[in-house]
């Protein structure tokens, strides 16, 4: 049944990971992407390697839930790597009919795809040890700066909440409507794109209708909760960084070190060398 | 007892654009409600018994009268808040009234507009799920909940502002048998063992026998007042406004219209039963004498 | 006109989170008949209605409707639906067409019929339901609660169908638009000759209303009687969490302190006829 999709893909557990201050592992995984867009060697990405794999067995999380996240986008990795492997120029090593493999194209395209992959690995293990609310929590606060500049934060941060509360619900109403229209004989299966289109009709006005009176009943429930916007709101978990924070920071700027010394110390050798 | 909500010379109407006219929903209704009491306000679909309970905590305010919540007249708007926060409210759809993806979070939501430091937001969560029976349910997502629980954890998100008032406006009429019954017992509860004033808009006859009064509501006016013991017997009165009495209290009545002498003040099986066997024993009685 | 062999529902039949919601189920439903049906949330009831109108298909056993077998390939599942009407819960939510009579017609024009058949069919079950001519070309959405559930189960009547299951069609309302609509169902029954299957909690509503009723209990058939033999176990009812009519409380506590009642009461008309001559001094059997 569609309500028990379950939402996002956190993966509760109660590891240093998870216990991260939700601001510390945004930050840090924004820290990771430009790392692993900067590297360019392969013992670069051996150390990144270490480190992430390092990191998904302190969260416990099962690796093949990490790897779970790369599934939607293995094609979109495959073509990248194609396009880097056939388009780049410079000697070639391999020529078939109008195919040419290059030295550099088989580097970029290698590289291209450890990028792509830890992007989504690094970016998988954030979504599966914080949970939605907490990402929320640590978004806001870290977009609250921009306020001043005119950045809804909270109503940002609240909207977020609302849409995750409400998914389920409404998948489950999607569901019913389905059912009581195809009790009525509806069709959504037959005939060429336009009918079936037509056919959406008579789900889609009732969810609507549904959903806009579900807002209006929520915007009054919330009110009388006493709802007045973000200002002087206090939170039930307060954030707080602790020194698992400062551990988390340490070990980045460690690896960040190690990296960025690797890419510009002269006897690591520049390019696209080992 | 001293009254905690006073409404007087209520009047409100709703402006029809299309034609241009006031519909009036409520005319002149005068109510006092005791601080502790449990109060029942019963009236079909359209009676205007929900409009009455929107004035309780200003979201509607009146067209012409008052209403006073602890002495703070709901129409200034600069007490809004203390209003909202003393009179807590509970609507029909406990889907409709959650707004965060984890029970806990959701029941903290109250006290986190209303600025309570942390660890005071901590421990009146506790509590209020304690107070409904949900704690084990604390870090639940609600669509796993049933209707009963939902509505249960919205009572509790309400309890946590720490309100003398509790609202409820038809809890139950989206529940299945069982989900009432909880929500039922949790009211009773919280009216009889926190002293919670609490007033129950409902349809549901059955419910309304378990108030301490009930005020019975059609086209906008208080029609009939009293205790339960007062207001079912009234059988004929109760149709005509749409309106059920227990099946006891009806027999009672039915029987009673056939000449048949007994106690009308009947809401339940067991007084049914007890009526019953006392008119016999005296039917036993005379007879012997005879 | 309805038969049910061994039939089981599995959801997500072989996943990690299966689960059974009906077991080994075997009835028979002959034509014309009203049959309640009750049982708590989560008995299998609402699996059970879907399986009937061909939106869930039997994972084990076989379902025959007016000699159609569900299930088999080369059924056809819409034309079932045709013969099997199903109002949901809250129907109203279904609503979506800029008038009633478009939205009562929605039915009809799936089914391919012509226009002037649907425009007899919409006048005839909005008629049915008791909505008036002039509400038809208003929007469903102007109407008020009680008109729209109407407007609803018009909306299935319109499709004609030989069975007619409402899950649930008083939830929500009060007294006087609960009896109304069960007065509506009643009419319709006993006019078309249509199968009926009420679902309800209210064992009142169908105590009222069936020919038999069917108790589901943790996904399988509980009991399947008369409304009288069903009414005979009030114990065995309130056991599997099933709320007993208060008058058949009444009439089986003074069974118990020894009057001379008979079991299985519901109404309040058949306990009058039970108690007036016993507490009527004159010809009192006791005196």
């Amino acid at each position: 049944m569609l309500k028990d999709i379950t939402l996002g893909q956190y993966f509760p557990g109660d590891t240093i990971i998870h216990r991260l201050d939700p601001r510390t592992k945004l930050l840090l995984v924004l820290v990771y992407m430009i790392l692993t867009f900067s590297i360019n060697g392969f013992l670069g990405y051996l150390i990144l390697a270490v480190f992430t794999f390092g990191c998904i067995f302190i969260s416990r999380v099962p690796l093949k839930f990490v790897l779970k996240g790369l599934k939607p986008i293995f094609v979109f990795i495959v073509i990248t790597g194609l396009f880097n492997l056939f388009l780049t120029g410079g000697d070639p090593v391999f020529h078939w009919w109008i195919f040419t493999i290059t030295k550099q194209g088989l580097y970029f395209a290698a590289f291209m795809i450890l990028r792509l992959v830890f992007l989504i690995l690094g970016t998988s293990l954030l979504t599966l040890t914080t949970s939605p609310i907490a990402l929320t929590d640590g978004l806001e606060h870290l977009l609250s700066p921009f306020k001043r500049i005119g950045l809804p934060a909270h109503e940002l941060a609240m909207m977020m909440t609302i849409a995750l509360r409400f998914i389920p619900t409404l998948m489950e109403e999607t569901d019913k409507i389905i059912k009581a229209q195809s009790a009525r004989g509806a069709d959504f299966e037959s005939g060429n794109l336009l009918r079936r289109a037509k056919a959406m009709v008579p789900i889609l006005i009732p969810l609507f209708i549904s959903a806009f009176r579900r807002a209006d009943e929520l915007a009054t429930a919330m009110e009388c909760r006493c709802y007045r916007g973000g200002e002087n709101r206090t939170r039930l978990h307060e954030l707080k960084y602790t020194k698992a924070d400062s551990a988390a920071w340490l070990c980045f700027l460690l690896l960040a070190a190690l990296l960025l010394a690797l890419r510009f110390l002269p006897w690591t050798g520049g390019g696209a060398a080992l | 007892m001293e009254p905690i909500i006073y409404i007087d010379h209520l009047c409100f109407s709703y402006h029809n654009e299309e034609s241009g006219q006031d519909i009036p929903v409520l005319r002149d209704v005068s109510l006092s409600i005791n601080k502790g009491e449990f109060l029942a306000v019963l009236g079909h679909n359209g009676s205007g018994k929900s409009t009455i309970a929107k004035h309780l905590n200003a979201i509607l305010t009146p067209v012409s009268g008052r209403v006073l919540v602890e002495g703070i007249d709901t129409s200034d708007p600069d007490r809004l808040y203390d209003i909202r926060q003393r009179v807590g409210m509970v609507f029909q759809n406990p889907d409709n009234q959650m707004v965060a993806n984890i029970v806990e979070e959701d029941v903290a939501f109250a006290p986190e507009n209303l600025g309570v430091p942390p660890q005071e937001i901590r421990q009146r969560v506790d509590a209020a799920l304690a107070a409904v029976n949900m704690t084990a349910f604390r870090r639940h997502a609600p669509h796993m909940l049933s209707g009963g629980q939902k509505q249960r954890v919205a009572i509790a998100g309400v309890l946590a502002m720490q309100p003398d008032i509790l609202v409820l406006d038809e809890p139950t009429a989206m529940l299945d048998p069982s989900g009432r019954a909880e929500i039922l017992s949790t009211i009773k509860k919280l009216n009889q063992s926190l002293g919670m004033t609490v007033v129950l808009i409902t349809h549901y006859m059955d419910e309304a026998v378990q108030a301490d009064r009930v005020v019975v509501i059609d086209q906008g006016e208080i029609k009939m007042q009293g205790t339960p013991k007062q207001i079912f017997p009234q059988v004929q009165e109760l149709k005509k406004l749409g309106l059920d009495t227990p099946q006891a209290t009806e027999l009672i009545y039915r029987l009673r219209q056939q000449g048949i002498d007994l106690d009308p003040a009947v809401l339940d099986a067991d007084a049914c039963i007890d009526a019953i066997m006392e008119r016999l024993h005296s039917i036993k009685h005379t007879g012997e004498l005879s | 006109m309805i038969k049910l062999k061994n039939v089981g529902y599995v959801y997500m039949q072989g996943g990690p989170f299966e689960k059974t919601a009906l077991e080994d189920i075997n009835l028979e439903i002959s034509e014309g008949e009203f049959i309640g049906l009750i049982g708590h949330t989560g008995s299998g009831k609402s699996t059970l209605i879907q399986l009937l109108n061909g939106l869930l298909k039997p994972t084990s056993g076989t379902i025959s409707i007016g000699g159609r077998v569900l299930g088999q390939k080369g059924t056809d599942m819409r034309a079932l639906r045709f013969d099997v009407g199903l109002v949901m819960q809250y129907p109203e939510y279904q609503l979506f067409e800029e008038t009633v009579a478009k939205d009562i017609a929605f039915g009809p024009s799936n089914m391919g019929l012509d226009p002037k058949e649907i425009e007899e069919r919409v006048a005839f079950a909005a008629n049915m339901v008791g909505l008036k001519k002039e509400l038809l070309s208003k929007s469903p959405f102007d109407l008020s609660g009680g008109q729209k559930r109407r407007a609803a189960i018009a909306g299935v009547l319109a499709m004609e169908p030989k069975v007619l299951i409402l899950d649930e069609p008083t939830a929500g309302l009060d007294p006087a638009g609960r009896d109304e609509i069960l007065f509506k169902i009643k009419d319709m029954h006993e006019r078309m000759n249509m199968t009926v299957i009420l679902v309800s909690h209210s064992m009142e509503d169908i105590a009222k209303l069936a020919d038999r009723i069917l108790v589901m209990n943790h996904g399988r058939v509980e009991m399947f009687g008369t409304t009288d033999a069903v009414f005979q176990q009030g114990q065995r009812l309130s056991e599997i969490g099933l709320n007993v009519p208060q008058i058949t409380r009444i009439m089986d506590g003074l069974k118990q302190k020894g009057l001379p009642v008979p079991g299985g009461i519901y109404t309040v008309e058949d306990a009058l006829r039970v108690l007036i001559p016993i507490l009527k001094p004159e010809g009192n059997p006791l005196c």
